[in-house]
């Protein structure tokens, strides 16, 4: 094992010594600064595509026709990150690298929850890149403070047969044994919610004490779990619903309570 | 969801019903000029996005996440739709007391 700043200093050498600046190439960082600039542009223009075809369907009142849909660019660019992260093992460009996989290299949202509401099966499908970058995470990178997003992207799987053992042992593992007390509480919290969610109270009833006692300050409480014990506590058939107050979209504040007296259908919703 | 909801507002029109938006889109702009276009005619409140600050404390993690609330403010339904919804609504209205009349 070569130390952090050990390996810091090698890859400054290697930037620095006479026979590398022979070597033209551009180092890993820069190479996945272009990789990630060049995705992000052709995810913009498949999305323009995407969303002209919808808009054109709509203008036509048709369903659109997902033949003529782009391929999205996630499939060419899962090689080139492979290639950048094995050219760079173990360094913080690697994790760049991973974490992409990871996001980007899974069967996406429909495999998570099916269109029709079946049930996926539960024998693992052959493993797929995300599953492969998290394992390499999880053996190169688990003492990152950069895993907090990574642990709730295993949250998702946890909640899906095929990726359901491989997530919650990694959940598991990142909740003990991380160094940094967001990434356990995105741990912790995303051990809880399939149970929760599943109404399996004795699994997720001592994971929610535990995040209330040691993790109340942490974002991921803030801004996930405190949301999940307010539903809990003040938003179920029978109780009043809590207060609150908004600005319309002309301006004019009103709150839930002024409609005392009538039936309300209190919409969350959006267009998108 | 919106034909619906629309021919609900339009049905209701002089009962004791209200339907509340709150919306979760990030593009304040577009998503009134649609409501606009659209023939929305009922109250709408801009969250701001997906973790617009009412969505984070009420925990909505899908949309549309709808609530349905009695005359005195009590939940009695929730992620009911369509024939369903409205049938339960319809059974709400029952339960309010007639208007005092003057």
């Amino acid at each position: 094992m070569t130390s952090r700043p050990m390996r810091a200093l090698l890859v400054v050498l290697a930037l620095v010594l006479p026979s590398a600046a022979q070597d033209s190439r551009p180092g890993p960082a820069e190479r996945l600064r272009v990789l990630e600039a060049d995705f992000r542009k052709e995810m913009r223009a498949f999305e323009n595509t995407a969303r002209k075809l919808f808009a054109e369907a709509e203008r036509l009142k048709e369903e659109p026709d997902l033949s003529k849909m782009p391929k999205p660019p996630n499939g060419d660019f899962i090689p080139k990150f492979k290639a950048l992260a094995a050219d760079c093992q173990g360094t913080d460009t690697e994790l760049s690298c991973l974490l992409w996989l990871f996001e980007n290299g899974g069967e996406g949202f429909f495999a998570m929850s099916p269109p029709n509401g079946a049930e996926p099966a539960e024998t693992p499908r052959k493993e797929t890149d995300d599953m492969i970058a998290a394992k390499a995470i999880m053996e190169r990178h688990l003492a990152s403070p950069r895993l907090d997003g990574f642990a709730t992207g295993l949250m998702f799987r946890a909640g899906i047969p095929g990726t359901r053992g491989a997530a919650k042992d990694y959940l598991a593992r990142l909740a003990k044994e991380s160094p940094h007390k967001e990434v356990r509480a995105a741990a912790i919290l995303g051990q809880m919610m399939p149970a929760y969610e599943a109404g399996d109270e004795k699994t997720a009833e001592p994971l929610i004490a535990l995040l209330k006692k040691d993790y109340a300050d942490t974002k991921v409480y803030k801004e996930q779990v405190a949301g999940i014990l307010f539903e809990r506590e003040n938003l179920t058939v029978g109780k009043t619903a809590p207060d609150f107050e908004v600005e319309d979209i002309d301006g004019k504040k009103f709150k839930l309570s002024d409609y005392r007296g009538k039936v309300v259908y209190l919409d969350f919703w959006g267009f998108w | 969801m919106l034909p619906h909801e629309k021919e609900m507002v339009a049905r209701k029109k002089n009962q004791p019903f209200a339907l509340l938006g709150i919306s979760s889109d990030a593009d304040r702009e577009s998503a009134v000029e649609r409501m606009k276009k659209e023939g929305i005619t009922w109250r709408q409140a801009m969250d701001g996005s997906t973790s617009g600050p009412l969505a984070t404390k009420w925990n909505v993690r899908g949309w549309p996440t709808i609530y349905i609330l009695d005359h005195k403010g009590v939940i009695r339904y929730m992620d009911l739709r369509g024939e369903e919804l409205e049938k339960a609504v319809d059974e709400l209205l029952k339960e309010v007391p007639a208007a005092p009349k003057n």
